[in-house]
């Protein structure tokens, strides 16, 4: 589905990311995970079109992507969500989930029929009762809580019907609560289609991800599936610090 | 509410209509030229109000709209729609030269260039007198409309630009609660998500400021057809503000809000000139001050408001 070759971007003398070559398959969850300054958001942006390449390749479903535009590549069927949240806040719920239909429905025409308006409405209210926030779909996005901000970020992200979604950090600044819904959320979605995440909260990557991707200081240190990554020493002691008990994160998650 | 928001519509029509028996000259003269200037305001609802993007070179467009009318009436001897169609023509085609590199920018940027293409603009055409007899200006004899009737007749005139203003009025409402209009307010929100979406928005916000330099255009062309006249100082950089100060005291975001700025403004400075013409700046700065401070949303915003305010009471007394 995607994959990098000797992918690298500099922002003047730092390094982000460094001849990373990785594979995500079709239909799989992928975590990435890592210090800060790892480089992940970078990848996302280098994936979205967001910052251009320094050097290597991006191919999506076997075509580059390398350097497109990010609405060229969002066309291709990539979407993706925002570590700080990114919605329209003075539009309503429904409205913010109807934009994306609207463009994958071709139109933009001021001459449509209200009917074809209503109709996209309906399938972002449809997007809107999958992600559990349907009834805030006539409320302005700035007036739903945080939490819920979260939600429609990716309720967005679905509107444009992708096959592959980034999520960055989902779960950032979200209650035990909220983070359990957005856990079953990401679960749910993974069943249709490809989902790459970065996150923090290493219960959540050890619940939903199929494989976890390790970057340091901008290059791939570890790649492999939970388990297998949960045991690994080198990634305890640059991910994590001295004190912090992977294993545990992990049992705690098998138990919940 | 749909209800009341029709009658109070229908109210006002029936109004305007009948104004000319209920009123003199000076009234007709001063309403016909607030419909004008009210087009000219709702250029800057689309850039701004809905877009997001500031423009402080709408007189640009409104003199190249009213030199378009003047022009091809002399010089090609056009009738009045083809005359207005020049006006929308050339003013939208000015507006995509400039946007094609100025939507780039963004913010204050953005306005610093529609400010620097006012002021080419002014300067090519005071500039260029054998072409637009710079301030001395050029008059001309309105063709006739639809072959009999005469913009002389005061009427005529007076109704000739109120139909010409409702036409336009649902025109540019239609569009702005179109998918369209709706995309406008979601790349004043957060463009980079509309681009993440997949949209062009490139071209979305190109677009938008050739609808509203058009809109200013055809005002300019309107503002010409009616006075028979058309001079430099239609494009003046100090006029580029008048609409934007209109749209911040009528409420900006709102189509309602740049009308009722523009009839408040406008009535004031023909109801005082003739007494008070040294304060009329003061009284309209501190408008204008005092409504960014009190209501941020402006009259029709203020407005809005208090209706959602009594609706709510009124739901809870239930």
């Amino acid at each position: 589905m995607l994959e990098t070759k000797s992918l690298s971007r500099s922002f003047g003398g730092l390094t982000a990311v460094s001849d990373l070559s990785i594979q995500v398959p079709a239909g799989s969850i992928r975590a990435i995970i890592g210090p800060n300054g790892a480089g992940k958001t970078t990848l996302f942006n280098l994936i979205t079109g967001a910052v251009p390449l320094t050097s290597g390749d991006i191919l999506f479903e076997g075509q580059s992507i390398a350097n497109k535009p990010a609405q060229a590549i969002a066309r291709l069927g990539i979407s993706r969500t925002f570590q700080l949240t990114s919605v329209f806040p003075e539009l309503t719920a429904r409205e913010n989930v109807w934009a994306g239909i609207n463009r994958v429905s071709g139109s933009l025409n001021p001459l449509q029929f209200g009917s074809r308006v209503r109709q996209n409405e309906r399938r972002a209210e449809d997007i809107l009762e999958q992600v559990g926030i349907a009834h805030r779909a006539s409320v302005t996005a700035k007036e739903l809580s945080y939490g819920q901000q979260r939600i429609l970020d990716i309720a967005m992200a679905l509107s444009a019907s992708p096959r592959l979604l980034l999520l960055d950090e989902p779960t950032a600044g979200l209650g035990v609560k909220e983070t359990d819904t957005m856990t079953a959320l990401i679960k749910r979605l993974g069943a249709t289609m490809t989902v790459m995440l970065i996150e923090h909260d290493i219960e959540v990557v050890l619940e939903v991800a199929d494989k976890i991707t390790v970057l340091y200081n901008g290059k791939l240190l570890l790649e492999g599936p939970p388990a297998e990554v949960a045991g690994n020493e080198t990634v305890q002691k640059v991910y994590l610090g001295h004190q912090a008990n992977i294993k545990g994160a992990m049992t705690r998650s098998s138990h919940a | 509410m749909r209800f009341g928001k029709l009658f109070l519509f229908a109210v006002i029509v029936a109004a305007l209509v009948l104004l000319p028996y209920l009123s003199g000259r000076f009234t007709r003269t001063m309403v016909s030229e607030i419909l004008i200037f009210a087009l000219f305001a709702l250029s800057i609802e689309v850039i701004y109000g809905h877009t997001g993007m500031l423009s402080f070179g709408q007189a640009g467009f409104f003199g190249v709209g009213a030199y378009s009318v003047a022009l091809t009436i002399i010089h090609a001897n056009a009738g009045i729609a083809t005359a207005l169609m020049a006006s929308v023509v050339s003013s939208a085609a000015i507006a995509v030269l400039v946007a094609a590199f100025a939507v780039h920018l963004r913010g204050h940027y953005f306005a610093l260039v529609t400010i620097v293409m006012g002021l080419i603009l002014y300067y090519a055409a005071t500039g260029w007198r054998s072409l637009t007899n710079a301030e001395d200006g050029l008059s001309f004899s309105r063709p006739l409309l639809f072959d009999s009737y005469s913009l002389s007749e005061p009427l005529v005139s007076y109704y000739f630009v109120l139909a010409i203003f409702l036409a336009v009025f649902f025109l540019v409402r239609f569009l702005l609660l179109s998918p369209l209009g709706r995309i406008f307010r979601a790349i004043r929100e957060n463009e980079d998500r509309v681009r993440y979406l997949g949209y062009d928005v490139v071209l979305l916000k190109v677009l938008s400021f050739a609808i509203s330099g058009a809109l200013a255009g055809f005002s300019g062309g309107m503002f010409a057809l009616f006075s028979a006249y058309a001079n430099t100082e239609f494009l003046h950089w100090t006029l580029s503000g008048e609409p934007v100060m209109w749209s911040i005291v009528g409420g900006i975001g709102s189509i309602y809000g740049p009308i009722i700025g523009t009839a408040l403004l406008l009535y004031l400075r023909e109801g005082l000139s003739s007494y008070l013409i040294h304060v009329y700046p003061i009284i309209v700065g501190t408008i204008i001050i005092a409504t960014i401070i009190f209501f941020p949303g402006g009259l029709a915003g203020a407005i809005k408001t208090r209706v959602a305010h009594v609706m709510a009471k009124r739901a809870s007394g239930k």
